[in-house]
């Protein structure tokens, strides 16, 4: 007999337990995962609207010189990375840190998102800016938007050649890649372009200036890239948990299966044992 | 007569999407009014009031700076945050206009000069408001 009944019967009820935990926090990411692509999808107007207006200002003045759109030839990153608050999450927040890793040195500033990440990054010899750690839970736009002024601040005197953010794109339910999106200096994209007259263009008025329109665009812009990779931060955390607890509850289950094999092995066992000694008790009378 | 078509977008989706027969807005050179058929505009709007003629009346907002793009009789307001007139809580505002204030008065060095001034012009603006 391999396992007692008593000790089977145990590891079967603690297993079940395990597994109900499992599933329920499978559920909880699952709703959490809805509503945050609901958040996403509402700001994706917003978000691209900006970037429209910036590319056509951009792109419909040539030889434009602009402060944020140059690159400096500081060699430090200004980064900002998010992270989760929970673990559970599969390799969610340790993907991010080997890209941050691998992404920036140690003398580099870095605002850190999230509070799973917080100690080890310490523990690393980041450059950490945060006063203490920032929770990821319940982030509002403006939250965001002091930790992006300080980069932007960093860039304008030279203090940094680049803002980056390092966040893990949500591809599909199934797939998250921890990428890193520069904010500063502002790259462009020409396909983003859509204008509706043919190619011709109208002629448009830019109150005051274009540089003007520029300094105010840009600055929101890049906020609001902020806000929205945070999203799709949480988005992929939610669905990376998703995975991983569903990934646990199948364990669960097929565990909890085999145990109950087991034990009804056992038992059968000590029926089978019990008959033979009572035939066995029976026939030496 | 034709009529702009006004929509509001803000980081947490669509505020608002309506008709209107002006748009009222404050720009960095000043107040303005952009009626129908106005020439292709994108403007810098700055910490005020928005107000237009929609179907139900008169309607005001409060808006926390922005820009506005115009084209086609579509009027696109890009902005951070914006209020109508009903929706403000004017006791938050009057709390955040001392909070504010008194960031401004302190002497404390530590203090970001620049954004406690659009705090307190933000706040002034929603009790303008009333």
């Amino acid at each position: 007999m391999a396992q007692s009944k008593q000790a089977l019967r145990s590891r079967i009820k603690s297993v079940n337990s395990t597994r109900k935990i499992t599933s329920a926090m499978e559920m909880i990411a699952n709703a959490k995962l809805f509503r945050q692509r609901t958040r996403m999808e509402a700001n994706r107007e917003y978000a691209e609207r900006l970037q429209q207006m910036v590319n056509e200002i951009v792109y419909r003045n040539p030889g434009l010189e602009h402060e944020l759109l140059k690159p400096n030839d500081s060699p430090r990153k200004f980064a900002i990375i998010f992270c989760s608050d929970l673990g559970l999450c599969g390799g969610y927040n340790q993907n991010i840190l080997k890209l941050a890793r691998s992404e920036l040195t140690k003398e580099d500033p870095v605002y850190l998102v999230g509070t799973s990440l917080y100690r080890s990054m310490i523990e690393e010899g980041f450059n950490l800016l945060n006063e203490g750690p920032i929770s990821s839970d319940h982030i509002q736009f403006e939250t965001l938007k002091p930790l992006v002024e300080e980069g932007e601040r960093q860039y304008n005197q030279k203090e940094v050649g680049c803002v980056q953010l390092i966040y893990t794109r949500f591809v599909n339910t199934m797939t998250f890649r921890p990428v890193v999106d520069q904010l500063l200096p502002c790259v462009f994209d020409e396909s983003k372009i859509t204008d509706t007259h043919d190619g011709m263009f109208i002629e448009t008025l830019f109150e005051p200036n274009v540089t003007s329109i520029l300094n105010t665009l840009i600055p929101m812009m890049i906020q609001d890239v902020a806000y929205s990779d945070w999203m799709e931060s949480t988005t992929s955390e939610q669905g990376s948990r998703r995975m991983a607890m569903k990934t646990a509850t199948d364990n669960a289950d097929e565990l909890s299966e085999q145990l109950l094999l087991e034990y009804n092995k056992a038992r059968q066992a000590a029926i089978t044992q019990e008959i033979t000694e009572i035939v066995g008790g029976s026939d030496a009378v | 007569m034709s009529k702009i078509h006004c929509r509001i977008i803000t980081p947490r989706g669509v505020y608002k999407e309506f008709y209107t027969s002006i748009v009222n807005v404050d720009t960095v050179d000043g107040r303005r009014g952009i009626l129908p058929n106005h020439m292709p505009l994108v403007t810098v709007l700055k910490i005020g009031k928005l107000s237009t003629e929609e179907e139900s009346g008169r309607q005001e907002y409060a808006v926390a700076g922005g820009v506005l793009y115009f084209r086609d009789n579509l009027a696109e307001i890009l902005t951070d945050a914006i209020e109508n007139k009903d929706e403000i809580d004017y006791e938050r505002a009057e709390q955040a206009r001392q909070r504010a204030q008194r960031r401004l008065e302190s002497n404390d060095l530590n203090i970001d000069l620049k954004r406690a001034q659009i705090a307190l012009q933000k706040a002034l603006n929603r009790i303008n408001m009333r």
